[in-house]
C-alpha cells in the first residue's frame, strides 16, 4: 500500500471544508498501513502550515502503531 | 551546552540554523569544521576562522572553492577524502574531477546507479561516510539535522525519541525521507506551500544519508508521463502558471524530480517521503493543482518494475480527489486506487464511481463539513476492497 498522504481535510485547512482531527489522521494512516505488508507514504496537500507537522506526526504515530 | 548521544556539536548548528530558516530568519553557522559547508543556503552562511578575519562562506563561495552546491558537498567530500576526518575518497578520484562527477550525475547515488564506478568496493567506499551506523559516527558526513533543541518549537516532538528512524513494526523501521533543498527550488507567490513540511520542528527526523533523493533517470518519471511532458517541464525558465493554480519556475523541476525521488525511495525502505510539490493531480501529460510529477504514481509503478511487487493499491486521504493516480491506473488492474475526498469539490471529478468493482478504481466521496473518520468507518466500500488485492 501506498499512502497518498494529504493533511487539508484537517478541520483548520483554509482550502477544504472536511473536520478530520489529528486523531483522525493518526487513524487513517494507521488503517491504511494495515492493509498490507508493505506500506510507504507520500505527503500530498495541507495548506495550514501551523497545523501541518503535527498532523504529519499524528500519521507517522499511526503508520508505526499498524501492528 | 546540549548534549545527545549520536549527535555531534555540529548537528546541533544544523538543527538550529535549519529551524531558523523555516521561521522565515537567517542564520550565521560559525564553526571551523568545513562539512558544514552542506548547510549553507540563500539564508543560511558559514562563517569560518581564517587569518584576517573569518570568511563568510555563502552559496557563491561554496561553489568558488568546491566548484559544487552546497547541497553536493557531503558527496563531494565522500569523494575527495578528507584525511582529517579519516575518509579515504574514491580512488583516482580528487577534487576537481569529484566537481565534474558531480556536475555531471547530481549525486553519488546517481553516480552508483549509472554503475559510475569501475568496482563495487570502490562504490562501497566511496560511500562509507555517509553511513549511519553509529560506529562509524565520528566520520559520517551528513549532518542530522534532527538533534534536539531547547526552547518551543524544537522539542515539541522530543518524547517521540531522537532516533531518526521509528519502529514499524515487528522490528521494521519508518523513514521519513526529505530534503531541505524542497524549500528553496519551489517556492510559490500565493498557494500555502512555502516552507518544507518537515522541517520545523514537529517531524525533525529527516534521515542522515538520505536526503538528496532524486528521480535521477528520465526513466523512472517516464514511468507514467509522456516524454514530451518531462521535456516541458524541465525546460520551465521562468515564472509561468501551468494552470489556474499551479505555479512553477526554474526551481520547480528540480523540486518535483527531487520529490518524485524521495517516493521512489519510500517505497524502497518503506517510508514517508515529506515532498513538495504533491503528485496526485498530476496526468500523463499536464500538470494540474500544485502537481508537476505524480510521485505516488510513479513509487507504484517503480515498485512493480524494480521491486517486484505485483499488486499495489494506493490509499489517498488528501481531501481532494486524487484523479491524476487515478486516471494513470484507471485501465491497470495491478494497482488499485481509493480516494477518499470532499464532494462536491474541486477538481469535479470525484463523484462515487457507477461501476467501482468493474475496474481498479475506487472513490469514496464525503460531504464537506462531516468528520471523516466516523464517516469512513461505515464506509464499507472503500477500504475493504484493498485486502482482495493482497499481494504484497
Amino acid at each position: 500500500v501506498i499512502v497518498a498522504a494529504g493533511f487539508d481535510a484537517h478541520r483548520d485547512d483554509p482550502l477544504a471544508e472536511m473536520r478530520v482531527s489529528a486523531d483522525g489522521f493518526r487513524e487513517m494512516a494507521r488503517r491504511s498501513a494495515s492493509l498490507a505488508s508493505r506500506t510507504a507514504a507520500v505527503l500530498e496537500g495541507g495548506y495550514n502550515l501551523e497545523t501541518l507537522p503535527g498532523l504529519v506526526a499524528a500519521a507517522l504515530d499511526g503508520f508505526e502503531s499498524a501492528a | 551546552m546540549r548534549r545527545q548521544p549520536g549527535y555531534e556539536a555540529d548537528d546541533f548548528l544544523a538543527a538550529a540554523a535549519e529551524r531558523e530558516e523555516a521561521a522565515g530568519g537567517t542564520a550565521l553557522v560559525a564553526t571551523s569544521d568545513r562539512d558544514a559547508f552542506q548547510l549553507v543556503t540563500e539564508n543560511v552562511t558559514v562563517l569560518q576562522p581564517a587569518k584576517g578575519g573569518p570568511a563568510r562562506i555563502d552559496m557563491a563561495e561554496v561553489r568558488a572553492r568546491y566548484g559544487v552546491d552546497p547541497a553536493q558537498v557531503t558527496d563531494f567530500i565522500a569523494l575527495r577524502g578528507d584525511p582529517s576526518d579519516k575518509i579515504p575518497g574514491a580512488r583516482g578520484i580528487g577534487p576537481k574531477r569529484g566537481a565534474e562527477l558531480l556536475a555531471q550525475y547530481g549525486s553519488l547515488e546517481a553516480m552508483l546507479e549509472e554503475g559510475r564506478f569501475a568496482s563495487e568496493a570502490d562504490a562501497l567506499q566511496a560511500l562509507s561516510p555517509h553511513r549511519d551506523d553509529g560506529s562509524r559516527r565520528s566520520t559520517a558526513l551528513v549532518a542530522r539535522r534532527d538533534a534536539r533543541l531547547g526552547g518551543s518549537g524544537g522539542t515539541r516532538d522530543g518524547d517521540r525519541g531522537n532516533s531518526c528512524r521509528a519502529p514499524l513494526r515487528g522490528g521494521a523501521l519508518l523513514d521519513v525521507i526529505s530534503h531541505p533543498s524542497f524549500v528553496a527550488l519551489h517556492v510559490p507567490s500565493t498557494s500555502g506551500q512555502r516552507r518544507d513540511p518537515g522541517a520545523d520542528g514537529a517531524s525533525p527526523r529527516a534521515v542522515s544519508g538520505l536526503r538528496r533523493r532524486r528521480a535521477r533517470s528520465r526513466a523512472q518519471l517516464e514511468l507514467v508521463h509522456d516524454p514530451a511532458y518531462v521535456d516541458a517541464i524541465q525546460a520551465i525558465e521562468g515564472d509561468v502558471w501551468l494552470d489556474p493554480d499551479t505555479y512553477a519556475n526554474a526551481g520547480t523541476c528540480g523540486a518535483a524530480c527531487l520529490a518524485a525521488g524521495c517516493a521512489i525511495h519510500a517505497v524502497e525502505v518503506g517510508g514517508f517521503a515529506l515532498v513538495r510539490p504533491p503528485g496526485h493531480h498530476a496526468l500523463r501529460d499536464a500538470a494540474m493543482g500544485f502537481c508537476m510529477f505524480g510521485n505516488v504514481a510513479i513509487a507504484a509503478r517503480h515498485a512493480q518494475t524494480a521491486l517486484g511487487i505485483g499488486r499495489v493499491a494506493v490509499v489517498d486521504f488528501d481531501v481532494h480527489h486524487g484523479n491524476g493516480t487515478e486516471a494513470l491506473f484507471r485501465d491497470d488492474p495491478s494497482v488499485l486506487t481509493v480516494s477518499l475526498h470532499q464532494w462536491p469539490f474541486w477538481p469535479g471529478r470525484g463523484a462515487r464511481d457507477p461501476t467501482p468493482r468493474a475496474s481498479s478504481t475506487c472513490r469514496s466521496p464525503q460531504a464537506g463539513g462531516r468528520r471523516v473518520p466516523g464517516r469512513v468507518r461505515r464506509d464499507r466500500r472503500a477500504l475493504p476492497s484493498v485486502p482482495s488485492s493482497r499481494n504484497s
